[in-house]
């Protein structure tokens, strides 16, 4: 073999690995990109009778440096953290719902029983009796506000599953028709680094919706699978996940369907926004209408029954005060109209004057029996204000320990993020120097044309 | 360990926007001198604070039920004391009246004033509040307590309470029957107008001579007036009870403040000294993060 013939295979693998690091450099900025490396090997050795003389230098492959477990790792905490993140986003703006001063039911349960014990503190006023009667229809209508806040959240939350959806199936296309592509081209030979760079980048972006189990066949294609098992994608083939309608609940909402057959899949999903968003109906919205709900109907039901008892301004029997079918916190009205209608006076001395039943109806605010969580025995009974509290705390403390996990679950997932771009990342002082070690070595190449020139110059003039 | 170039920019700038984001927290604690911006920041201490808010805003409420309580006795203390001052009067005039020196017209004159008198003491009797409310018909406070010609009590025994502590309630009004109606030394229960209505005629008639109207009217006087110092003992004890409740509130509200500011409310200089510490830490990230991009080996190449 000539020197000549050594030196050129210098000259280009070096230039190759200088060409490797500028697409390094170039990259620096590309989200998802791997960096790679050049791997140079000796080429076959010629056997010279009774040696082995080396016949210089070749690039084998042009590897991506890439750690599959980090990959995974990566992928996983992303779906975890942007559970968290979904949920908490939600779960925040009920925390922040049920703790305001204007829309909490505790100001509206003090401001209405205050102005019952002004209507016992001065029966005949007709002005007490108006102030009672507005701030029932506050009490109501905050009662309906975070009803209605609480609705708003719902179809937020189905918004973001049909978004999701459309997300995911627009991914798992992509993924199929990359996973189409890295086949053929690993039929050829050499890794096809920017397809699987691609893939692996829309993977990670599949997680940051749903959770997701990325099975790698030994032809280079990826299965993807969320839930217990749903094939999204399959080799080159894909799935569509679909929204479906749930109308055991009013007004509807969205569930999530797999395939053709649209079967429910809405319980299997978890991780990502999409199982955030999920977990934040199920936890938060659920529980929280349910317990309004709860509050509302004791109200509804404790106060007409109280208001019943007694008589009115005009001496005739007390009627609803409330809607008697308005007992949930969507439908919870004031009925009645009159105030001279607001039945201060007991049963017993019937008159203008007699405040027994307006003090009865304010002795419900401190109730430690109004409300009955659960019918026992021994029965669970709270007060109004208790209920409330109950109430406040569950979402405060879920949203605290969602604040709590998703910090954990964030830096979870920038170490992993970052040991991953311990391996995969560019350094740019790393391709600085490899660009000068290749710069000297295509240098040092260039020097055995020299050289060869040289000794071929030798060679002729000797002639 | 190597690390990425992008990393380094990455973490730099998430550093930054952490520090911000809790420096943004800490301004909005400091401008709204809350504590807790949500439930979620103490779970356990926002539901105390509901439920201290909740005892504050009842016992404010007793206080101003405790306003209206007392309003409404001193104004019963204070037509009771008149009505004790008239009835006193009527009992001295009733003295001078039965002394045998006084001849038919002197006794007619003092006659004349005795029925001024009862007068003045039945319209006390039927006197109205603020909101025209009789203060003396028990719950039929929109019927007149006593008719002006029978002297019939049409009010009931009815006797408002208000609510001015957790566990109390107090008595507001005293029917008029157990102030103005009581029973005669011949055993006769009727209002007392009616018996200083008959001893004024028999007065103006010179005839003293027949119980009732004779020294009886005396002692009738004394047990009807004994009735009206029960009714004022009554109102004045109710009154001194509210006083102390009022203080027992008054204590209880200074606690539940302090114990609502202690959940919820900004310790400033805390704050403040956190508000330093992260600025300072922010800067601190910002010229850390301007360093650190100025360092490559590309400068030097």
């Amino acid at each position: 073999m000539s020197i000549l013939n050594i030196g050129t295979s210098a000259l280009t693998a070096a230039q190759t690995a200088l060409s490797t690091t500028s697409n390094n450099i170039s990259n620096i900025n590309t989200e998802g990109y791997t960096r790679q490396r050049a791997e140079q090997v000796t080429r076959p050795a010629n056997y010279e009778g009774n040696f082995y003389l080396g016949s210089g230098v070749t690039v084998n492959s042009v590897e991506r440096i890439y750690d599959s477990f980090l990959a995974t790792q990566v992928r996983s905490y992303t779906s975890q953290e942007a559970q968290q993140d979904s949920f908490l986003s939600y779960s925040r703006q009920v925390d922040n719902l049920l703790g305001s001063s204007e829309l909490g039911i505790n100001g509206g349960l003090d401001a209405f029983f205050g102005a019952v014990q002004e209507v016992a503190n001065d029966p005949t006023s007709i002005s007490a009796r108006k102030v009672m009667l507005t701030e029932g229809e506050l009490l109501a209508s905050r009662f309906n506000t975070l009803d209605s806040q609480l609705t708003q959240l719902t179809s937020d939350v189905d918004n973001d599953i049909a978004v999701g959806v459309d997300d995911i199936n627009n991914i798992t296309r992509g993924i199929a028709e990359l996973n189409q592509a890295i086949l053929e081209a690993e039929g050829a030979k050499g890794s096809p680094n920017d397809l699987l760079d691609k893939r692996d980048q829309l993977i990670n972006k599949l997680s940051e919706y749903v959770s997701v189990t990325t099975v790698p066949q030994s032809n280079g294609t990826v299965n993807i699978f969320v839930g217990n098992g749903q094939g999204l994608v399959v080799g080159t083939t894909q799935v569509d996940l679909n929204t479906i309608s749930d109308s055991s609940f009013d007004p509807p909402r969205l569930n999530i369907g797999f395939g053709s057959t649209q079967t429910d899949i809405t319980n299997q999903i978890t991780g990502g926004s999409l199982g955030g968003a999920l977990q934040f109906r199920n936890n938060i919205i659920d529980n929280t209408r349910a317990e309004l709900d709860l509050l509302a109907e004791s109200i509804v039901t404790a106060f007409n029954t109280a208001h019943s008892n007694g008589f009115d301004l005009d001496g005739n029997a007390g009627g609803n005060f409330f809607d008697p079918t308005g007992t949930t916190a969507a439908d919870i009205n004031v009925v009645l109209t009159d105030p001279r209608q607001i039945a201060a006076s007991s049963g017993t001395n019937i008159g203008t004057g007699n405040n027994e039943n307006a003090l009865a109806l304010a002795d419900l605010q401190t109730d430690n029996t109004l409300v009955q969580v659960s019918a026992g025995p021994p029965p669970v009974t709270r007060s109004l204000a208790d209920q409330y509290g109950v109430i406040v705390s569950d979402v405060a403390t879920r949203t605290r320990q969602a604040e709590v996990s998703q910090e954990t679950q964030q830096a979870l997932l920038q170490q992993t993020k970052q040991r991953f771009d311990s391996v995969s990342g560019v350094n740019l002082d790393e391709e600085a120097a490899d660009l000068i070690k290749y710069q000297q070595a295509y240098q040092a190449a260039s020097q055995i044309i020299v050289v060869s020139n040289t000794i071929f110059d030798t060679l002729i003039n000797a002639v | 360990m190597r690390i990425s170039t992008n990393y380094i920019q990455q973490q730099s700038v998430e550093a930054m926007l952490r520090q911000q984001t809790e420096l943004a927290k800490t301004q909005q604690q400091v401008s709204t001198g809350e504590r807790l911006l949500a439930p979620s920041d103490d779970p356990v201490a926002a539901v105390r604070i509901l439920g201290i808010e909740r005892d504050l805003n009842l016992t404010q409420q007793y206080q101003g039920n405790a306003d209206v309580a007392e309003n409404k006795l001193s104004v019963t203390d204070g037509v009771l004391t008149s009505a004790v001052d008239i009835m006193q009067r009527i009992r001295e005039l009733a003295v001078q009246g039965l002394n045998d020196t006084n001849d038919a017209n002197a006794r007619a004159g003092i006659a004349e004033e005795i029925s001024q008198l009862n007068q003045s003491l039945l319209s006390l009797a039927n006197t109205t509040d603020a909101n025209g409310e009789y203060l003396f018909s028990g719950y039929q406070s929109n019927t007149q307590a006593f008719d002006p010609t029978t002297y019939a009590y049409n009010g009931d025994d009815g006797q408002r309470n208000v609510r001015v502590g957790g566990g109390f309630l107090v008595e507001v009004s005293e029917p008029g029957d157990q102030i103005f109606v009581s029973t005669n030394l011949d055993g006769n229960t009727q209002a007392i107008f009616q018996t200083i209505d008959d001893f004024a005629t028999a007065l103006n008639n010179n005839d003293l001579s027949t119980a009732p109207n004779n020294g009886d009217f005396l002692t009738n006087m004394d047990t009807a007036l004994g009735q009206v110092f029960g009714a004022r003992t009554n109102v004045g004890t109710r009154m001194n009870a509210i006083d102390q409740q009022r203080a027992v509130n008054e204590a209880s509200i200074a606690s539940l403040e302090t114990n609502r500011s202690q959940l919820a409310d900004l310790d400033y200089a805390e704050a403040i000294t956190r508000l330093n510490q992260q600025s300072v830490g922010l800067q601190a990230a910002q010229q850390a993060y301007v360093k650190v991009q100025g360092l490559s080996l590309f400068n030097f190449i």
